[in-house]
């Protein structure tokens, strides 16, 4: 089977006056002319807008486009007891910028945080929503720790809050989750806190949930031989960084689903999906008896919005393409 | 004398200005009757620094968008892409390289002699590298990063040189996407000297650096080609502090020493510790006194707040060594 999916981000400001509401509304916050509840509102609205308009390129699972998050950590460390958002740090080698997590003491839930995110994207979405959160490693690797002064202390700590998200998630229907850890490519020492942490994240998903671990930016040519211990449902590669990662692609483990990052985030150029397709042609046989889900390589937000979707469109070209040329085992 | 204050560049745009910028993007006004109005904000802006006792002024970059877009719009091969968040509520318009990238005419020069014609104190004139300007688009044109990155660092090179012809004696290239690669870093590092290379000796040259990873960069960023360094510290509670030790002999560094990204005004003593901080390192006679990054994201009641206190701050430091 193949499908097309959003990564995670998606623009919620482009140019039209109306596309630029959540825009206008943290700036009149910002000098105290509207209030949290204003934001909140106008939240909910962008957010069943970009779910609509990835609704509109037909790809076949969607992601509430995290119009809420200001980036991958900061949000999850507003909602963190003993964690705060801090200085600001560039998110690996973009032009991108989130608030770096300060941890000054136990890191515990306090409340759910996505729960209504979900509630919201589901209402409007024809497709299953994916809700996205940072890997508790890359969580930890990419924070200040001036409490546990151990790494692997700080990530255990972060997985229990965010196992406890998913459950939330999962007890109100969400059953599409995913777990960026893209500092995994980086440090592949690190893939048996990964193996430990995911798991114990996903398995609050319950049984049959699509568990996706989202590796990009770098390739997993270091961790080859290991890739059998990975939890979830499905293996997420970036195609796009690095050719090693189609190496990967026939060593894969038996059953194991892979979301492939085949359009590049990170330029307004946009790929023929007939280029694509003709790129993975050398791995159709491994491909081919899997769950394969495409897309691009990362967080949309890197483009504007009109590139954005077209990268989406094109994803599900891809898809229409290689659903009609290939034949799938399942 | 050591210790002498200025800015990264950038300034609060007014309410006047921005309703300017706004109307001549709807037609509503001509582009000279934007000048008039950026030539009185430019002026107020220089009034301001020298109201608080900045030594080295800057203009306010107030005629900037942003820093990449503004050249994408003056150079030949360059376009403008729709929205890019950047951080927070922060967006710009992330240029694209469609073609071979060409000046056709200064960019910067005009505007930098009417900002030094209106005050007796000297101006800096501020320009965005190569490394960033490329790093900062979307390239659908050139085969490699390099071939993008020293085909600007032509264009760069000719302004710069334009600049000094002018009379320009402090000449800033900003260069805040040079840590996001440490292995592109010899590259932004050419281009950064292309840019640098032929330029007068009586010219000071400086590069602003902010919000990196500048652990795995910081020993090699010390040795780019430029006279001084100016580094955001504040933002990262000084982190890579103890590195800037290594800074080679005669250069100069630029120590960002109030948050720009932090709506709360740091008290003049607070600052005072910061700098007594960086005093710990380097001699007086070697470091500047600076915000962290650019101040146009504050309100300017923010801004002016913020530079009076690194002022005071820098006159005690300055008092306590009778310098």
């Amino acid at each position: 089977m193949i499908r097309a999916a959003n990564h995670s981000f998606y623009p919620r400001v482009a140019e039209s006056p109306l596309d630029q509401q959540l825009r206008t509304a943290l700036r009149k916050r910002d000098r105290g002319r509207a209030t949290d509840a204003d934001v909140a509102a106008v939240e909910d609205e962008v957010a069943c807008l970009v779910v609509a308009e990835q609704s509109r390129a037909f790809i076949e699972i969607v992601t509430d486009g995290m119009v809420r998050w200001e980036g991958l950590l900061s949000r999850v460390a507003r909602h963190l007891d003993g964690v705060e958002p801090r200085d600001l740090a560039r998110w690996f080698e973009t032009n991108f910028y989130d608030r770096r997590p300060e941890v000054l003491g136990e890191v515990r839930r306090a409340a759910p945080f996505l729960v209504h995110d979900y509630l919201v994207a589901e209402s409007v979405a024809l497709t299953p929503v994916k809700m996205v959160l940072p890997g508790a490693v890359t969580f930890a690797r990419l924070s200040r720790d001036r409490h546990y002064d151990d790494r692997t202390a700080l990530a255990r700590a972060v997985a229990d809050a965010l196992a406890d998200e998913v459950k939330d998630l999962a007890t109100v229907g969400a059953r599409h989750f995913q777990l960026d850890e893209p500092m995994l490519c980086r440090h592949p020492e690190d893939l048996d806190l990964v193996v430990e942490t995911a798991s114990r994240v996903f398995d609050a998903a319950g049984d049959g949930a699509t568990t996706v671990l989202s590796t990009y930016f770098g390739d997993l040519s270091r961790s080859a031989d290991r890739l059998d211990l990975l939890p979830g449902s499905h293996i997420g590669l970036d195609m796009v960084w690095s050719p090693a990662n189609y190496d990967l692609l026939a060593r894969l483990p038996e059953g194991k689903g892979v979301m492939l990052g085949l359009f590049d985030a990170r330029t307004t150029r946009v790929e023929d999906a007939a280029d694509v397709a003709a790129g993975l042609e050398p791995y159709r046989e491994g491909l081919v008896s899997r769950d394969v889900i495409v897309g691009p390589q990362a967080s949309l937000e890197l483009l504007p919005r009109d590139q954005a979707f077209d990268k989406l469109l094109h994803a599900r070209y891809l898809v229409e393409k290689l659903a009609k040329e290939w034949t799938w085992a399942c | 004398m050591g210790l002498l204050t200025s800015t990264v560049g950038s300034f609060p745009k007014p309410a006047e200005l921005r309703r300017a910028r706004r109307q001549l993007a709807d037609d509503e006004i001509e582009a000279p009757a934007l000048r008039e109005v950026e030539e009185r904000a430019v002026r107020a802006v220089l009034a301001l620094q020298e109201e608080i006792g900045i030594d080295l002024l800057v203009d306010g970059e107030l005629d900037r968008g942003d820093m990449t877009t503004f050249f994408a719009e003056r150079l030949e091969g360059m376009e403008v892409s729709g929205l890019v968040r950047s951080y927070g509520n922060r967006y710009y318009r992330k240029p694209v390289i469609v073609g071979d990238v060409r000046r056709t005419a200064p960019m910067t020069v005009e505007r930098w002699r009417f900002a030094q014609g209106a005050t007796p104190k000297p101006v800096k004139a501020i320009l965005t590298g190569p490394y960033t300007l490329m790093d900062w688009s979307f390239d659908e044109h050139y085969p490699s990063r390099e071939a993008c990155c020293m085909a600007l660092a032509e264009v760069v090179r000719e302004e710069a040189n334009d600049l000094v012809a002018a009379g320009v004696r402090d000449l800033q290239i900003d260069e805040p996407a040079i840590s996001v690669r440490p292995d592109e870093l010899d590259l932004a590092s050419r281009a950064l000297g292309r840019v640098t290379g032929d330029l007068a000796p009586k010219v000071r040259t400086w590069t602003h650096i902010c919000y990196g990873e500048f652990g795995p960069v910081m020993e090699r960023m010390l040795e780019l080609p430029v006279n001084g360094l100016l580094l955001e510290l504040s933002n990262s509670d000084f982190d890579t502090l103890g590195a800037l030790a290594g800074l080679p002999e005669g250069k100069l560094l630029g120590a960002g020493v109030v948050d720009v990204h932090d709506h709360v005004v740091e008290s003049a003593d607070a600052v005072r510790e910061r700098i007594e901080r960086v005093l710990e390192v380097l001699p007086p006679e070697r470091v500047w006194i600076n915000p962290d990054c650019g101040l146009k994201t504050r309100t300017l009641d923010e801004a002016r707040a913020k530079l009076t206190a690194m002022v005071e701050a820098t006159r005690a430091a300055r008092t306590t060594r009778s310098l």
